[in-house]
């Protein structure tokens, strides 16, 4: 979390944009406060300090939902989400810092895969119904926890702009939106080109409604949802002499995703397109696109030769594509 | 004397009767054979004279369907050529070659624009 937070309002008053981002500001801080793995007073940071203790603590009503959402996010995703990833990141010497930029991942090696992460046992241990929780390992919840801050804060930009009012809210890199975009049509969303490397792109933290910055991948055109992205491009730093990101295969403890370099998923919900993003990266090139199109999911991919490939859902909001021009 | 002699033409005659009556009793069970055939025979020709009246039947309710179909499919015929000769399908956007055109928003890792 600690992500940069964008909101553009079309067809409203100032007052009421005014408003409308107050109430974004508050609500990221107040999530901040209750699943930031980087602010020690936080209530994530509180609960993973007594993780393994067995002793239950009473938890906050947003962390208690993440919690929650995590839980089911494994489930669904048959154990490709897995928020219990923090000790693999550490163990592979994951700092807070920004990342060392070096050249892109090598190949994850085939690590073998761990028996104790088959039917895994709850992390999650809820005590009656007094809102008191024990966890049995640390966990991580930063991507669900941003996809969650955004669903909450777009709930609360919804009731303070009227109907008709087009907006979009963008938290690191992470976007939910709906139409009328400035344009008077769908929000028009680029998907970056992972290969080219972060120091060479422009360091425009105020944003414009028209670019002329590196190529993206495609162009989307985003008229109700949200779309997230999932990509070594940032987070990866050297371990031992090799490259290895942030997107750990929680069946291997390793960094998965063979043969991919991004996944990027539009789907109603911020944080349902995050955990998909995430889980489908760890598929792999050789498995995304059967499991992205059994589930239904409009999602793009950038293999590591630098080509996309995108599902069919996708295929029907891509505006632009690299790989058609 | 005469007796015995008649008696013995008695068994004589009889003697001589004997393949005659194995003759009619052997007629008599291929009669009853015969009888039992012609039976069968009669019970299968009633079958089939049954199934060809059934199928008979059913091709007359064939037809009678295939009237209506050549009746339907007159008037799809006649529906068909009051179309017009092309139809506008919606559009399906397409990506386009060259350039990618002016965004909104980037999706990234990085959150910075791309």
């Amino acid at each position: 979390m600690g992500s940069p937070l964008r909101l553009t309002v079309v067809g409203a008053a100032e007052a009421e944009a005014q408003a409308a981002w107050e109430a974004v500001m508050t609500e990221f801080e107040a999530a901040e406060r209750a699943m930031s793995r980087y602010r020690p007073s936080s209530d994530l940071c509180a609960l993973n300090r007594r993780a393994g203790s067995g002793e239950p603590i009473p938890v906050e009503r947003r962390l208690r939902i993440a919690l929650a959402a995590a839980d089911r996010a494994g489930r669904v995703t048959r154990g490709r989400f897995d928020a219990r990833v923090l000790a693999d990141l550490e163990r592979l010497g994951r700092s807070d810092a920004p990342a060392v930029q070096t050249s892109l991942p090598a190949e994850s090696t085939a690590a073998r895969r761990r028996p104790d992460r088959a039917g895994s046992t709850r992390w999650l241990n809820v005590v009656g119904r007094s809102a008191r929780i024990a966890l049995s390992e640390r966990i991580d919840l930063d991507g669900i926890g941003k996809g969650l801050a955004l669903r909450w804060a777009w709930h609360l930009v919804g009731a303070l702009l009227e109907p008709g009012v087009g907006a979009l809210l963008e938290a690191g890199g992470d976007i939910v939106a709906c139409s009328p975009s400035p344009d008077a049509g769908p929000w028009r969303i680029a998907i970056e080109d992972p290969t080219v490397e972060i120091s060479t792109r422009p360091d425009d933290g105020a944003g414009s409604s028209s670019t002329a910055l590196p190529q993206p991948m495609a162009v989307v055109g985003l008229d109700r949802g949200a779309i997230t992205t999932s990509s070594t491009a940032v987070n990866r730093w050297v371990v031992d002499g090799r490259v290895v990101h942030h997107l750990i295969d929680p069946a291997t403890g390793e960094p998965g995703g063979a043969g991919l370099l991004a996944v990027t998923v539009s789907a109603i919900d911020p944080a349902w397109a995050e955990v998909w993003s995430k889980s489908l990266f760890l598929a792999g090139r050789a498995g995304i696109a059967a499991e992205a199109r059994r589930r239904g999911l409009a999602a793009w991919w950038v293999a590591t030769d630098g080509s996309i490939e995108m599902t069919p859902a996708a295929r029907l909001v891509t505006v632009w594509s690299a790989s058609d021009s | 004397a005469v007796t015995g002699l008649q008696s013995a033409r008695s068994a004589t005659l009889d003697a001589s009767a004997v393949p005659a009556i194995r003759a009619v009793d052997e007629l008599s069970s291929l009669h009853t054979e015969l009888e039992q055939r012609v039976a069968a025979l009669r019970d299968a020709y009633n079958a089939s004279a049954g199934t060809y009246a059934e199928s008979a039947a059913r091709i007359a309710a064939y037809e009678v369907a295939m009237g209506q179909l050549a009746r339907t499919v007159n008037g799809i015929t006649g529906s068909a050529q009051s179309l017009p000769a092309t139809v506008r399908l919606p559009s399906v956007p397409r990506a386009a070659a060259g350039r990618a055109p002016a965004v909104h928003a980037c999706t990234t890792a990085s959150g910075r624009p791309c």
